[in-house]
């Protein structure tokens, strides 16, 4: 039987996740990963974490590797961990601003930053990359921040945060800075031709960002996660300040990220850009909290987004089960609501109809259970969504080393030949 | 009311500048050690009934334990605190390859104001290293924390190790985090889980004792 051709098959896996978004039934649950640098992928390529962190080629070659075995309706990824102190760059380069984002094991190594930690480097070789954050700005310099977030990341954060530009104008600065430019040539190509490989496999190849709620941002870049948590408390009009400061950038960078020019829209299989927003205030957030300053943030980019004709893809970590019902101050259909851990039922009860909803399986199901429990819970998911507006993922962008091939075999299988 | 009420009061209603000002008057009055931070604990006990009815969350934890650092670390900075009985040993850490804190510290504070010794390891802990800390502390209790997927093979190497070094029957064993579950709690050969804190409290009250247990 002759293979069907990649575009055909890329345009029916575009069409599944469209019709999900807008809370069809589709011919099939559509699959979807977003995997970061992990060890599951690293494994199975038959490299070790160290080599995909430090490596770009290596890490582009483990996303072909896993997408030939495995096939999904979409597989995204990212070779890093976010750098988002770059969303400066916004206003004045926006070219550069989709590849200066991530940070990787090699970037790392460059600039030093205080805020990530590497396997080979601060890590063994075989452990996950990760964010720790930090605190870069005391509560006493919040006006800093205030009166001009560009300045303030440029002259305060950043020398605090990247430790070879403590010094700015010393040649160990200016040094990382070219270090910089050569380590994003070789990124950017080994992910081109990774990106590349990927759609002649059928995979769709679509714009896509990651962006962050401006509360998060000042959490994970300025005043460290546990620090902001008690500035909500100790002093609301300033975190709530500095959050509407970077907004303006954020959504500056969100669009110079996302921008399709029409003669570049035949590289894309997607008309819409998706925005991907790892929130991760929400689940440690009273109501009271959430409510009066977290979500009308959000609200305000995902309304930006859905005017600009953008698919958000929100990341609600942890539990985020208290704050469901804000999800029903949205127009219907418009965003991709992907859980980790919420109490599915009460999600099913409250999200289903109104938003379509992504997730459903646990990464640590993925080493414990059989493939016998993956293919029952993908089956519980989709009873439970009655098949409209559901797409299949993992809870994690992260699959760990132990997870079983045949577990992962089993999930691709499953979403293939279940009946809807 | 009187003040050690008030102070209860204060840390139940997260109110930092009134609860650090009342430790400060309690300890100048002449009150010793106990009583304060026995009010303390009484105001936590009440943060962490609040929680687990659902009224408070994550970010009230969060501060509670702030304020109950501060009071111990600041208020009472020039006292010795080694007099206090505590209820039983927890030793807790994050597991080898995992550097995150947040949770565990949570935890941490959570166990503090109950009565309960901890002993931290810290994040990135070696099996043996939990081996060491069993050995020299005598927990009743052991912790052991993750946020990342891959934490669970670490908190299997733990358990076995432990088991290895024959000290499995001479303590219980938890974990904890957003990724442990009934599955990955019998693959890793823990005595239970939690990814809930005042759950995971009334466990180790089970275990060790306490109010409310």
């Amino acid at each position: 039987m002759a293979k069907t051709n990649p575009k055909e098959i890329i345009k029916q896996k575009v069409d599944r996740i469209e019709k999900a978004v807008r809370l069809e039934k589709p011919d099939r649950i559509p699959f979807i990963t977003i995997l970061g640098i992990n060890a599951f992928q690293a494994a199975y390529a038959g490299y070790t974490m160290a080599e995909v962190s430090l490596e770009p080629a290596k890490f582009a070659d483990s996303m072909v590797k896993l997408g030939e075995d495995f096939d999904r309706d979409l597989a995204l990824g990212t070779p890093g961990l976010r750098n988002s102190l770059t969303i400066t760059m916004a206003e004045e380069h926006p070219e550069l601003v989709p590849a200066v984002e991530s940070m990787t094991g090699q970037l790392h190594q460059i600039v030093q930053d205080t805020f990530t930690k590497w396997p080979g480097i601060e890590l063994e070789e075989d452990v996950t990359p990760q964010f720790i954050g930090g605190k870069f700005l005391e509560a006493d310099e919040y006006d800093l921040f205030i009166d001009d977030p560009v300045k303030c990341i440029n002259e305060v954060i950043i020398p605090r945060a990247y430790r070879s530009m403590a010094n700015p104008k010393s040649s160990t600065a200016y040094g990382a800075l070219i270090k910089w430019g050569l380590e994003l040539k070789d990124r950017v190509a080994a992910l081109a031709s990774a990106s590349n490989r990927l759609r002649e496999l059928g995979f769709p190849k679509v714009k896509v960002t990651t962006a962050l709620n401006p509360y998060d941002f000042v959490a994970d870049f300025v005043r460290n996660f546990d620090q902001a948590i008690l500035d909500f408390r100790r002093c609301p009009e300033k975190i709530e300040a500095a959050a509407e400061a970077i907004l303006p950038y954020m959504l500056k960078y969100i669009e110079a990220t996302t921008g399709i020019p029409p003669e570049a829209q035949q590289d894309f299989d997607m008309a819409s850009p998706i925005v991907s927003y790892p929130l991760h205030l929400n689940e440690f957030l009273h109501p009271k909290f959430y409510n009066k300053y977290y979500w009308p943030m959000m609200k305000k980019l995902l309304e930006a987004d859905i005017a600009a004709g953008r698919i958000p893809l929100v990341l609600f970590e942890g539990d985020h089960t208290p704050h469901l019902e804000t999800l029903l101050d949205l127009p219907k259909g418009k965003i991709i609501a992907c859980f980790e851990r919420p109490d599915w039922n009460k999600v099913a009860e409250i999200v289903k109809g109104h938003q379509c909803v992504m997730g459903g399986l646990s990464t640590s199901l993925m080493i414990t259970g059989t493939p016998h429990d993956i293919e029952a819970k993908i089956k519980e998911m989709a009873e439970l969504f009655d098949g409209e507006g559901f797409i299949l993922s993992f809870s994690h962008c992260s699959l760990s080393g132990e997870t079983k091939v045949e577990n992962m075999r089993a999930a691709v299988d499953t979403v293939k030949n279940l009946k809807l | 009311m009187d003040v050690k009420e008030k102070l209860t009061k204060a840390i139940e209603e997260l109110d930092e500048e009134t609860a650090y000002e009342l430790a400060g008057t309690m300890l100048e009055s002449g009150a010793i050690l106990e009583e304060v931070v026995e009010a303390c604990r009484m105001g936590m006990e009440k943060v962490g009934e609040l929680f687990a009815e659902g009224e408070y969350f994550l970010s009230e934890l969060i501060m509670s334990g702030e304020m109950l650092k501060n009071i111990l670390e600041k208020v009472m900075a020039d006292t010795d605190n080694g007099s206090i009985q505590a209820l039983g040993t927890v030793l807790i850490g994050t597991v080898q390859g995992d550097v995150h804190n947040i949770g565990k510290d949570i935890v941490i504070n959570v166990l503090k104001a109950n009565g309960y010794k901890v002993i931290d390891l810290g994040v990135d802990v070696a099996p043996a290293r939990f081996i060491e800390g069993i050995k020299e502390h005598n927990p009743q209790v052991v912790g052991l924390s993750g946020l990342l997927t891959e934490a669970i093979k670490p908190m299997k190497d733990t358990v076995d190790a432990i088991k290895e070094a024959g000290l499995r029957d001479e303590v219980k064993v938890i974990i904890g985090g957003g990724i442990v579950s009934e599955e990955v709690c019998s693959h890793v050969g823990a005595d239970h889980w939690s990814n809930n804190v005042s759950t995971g409290l009334n466990i180790i009250k089970d275990w060790v004792g306490g109010s409310n247990g």
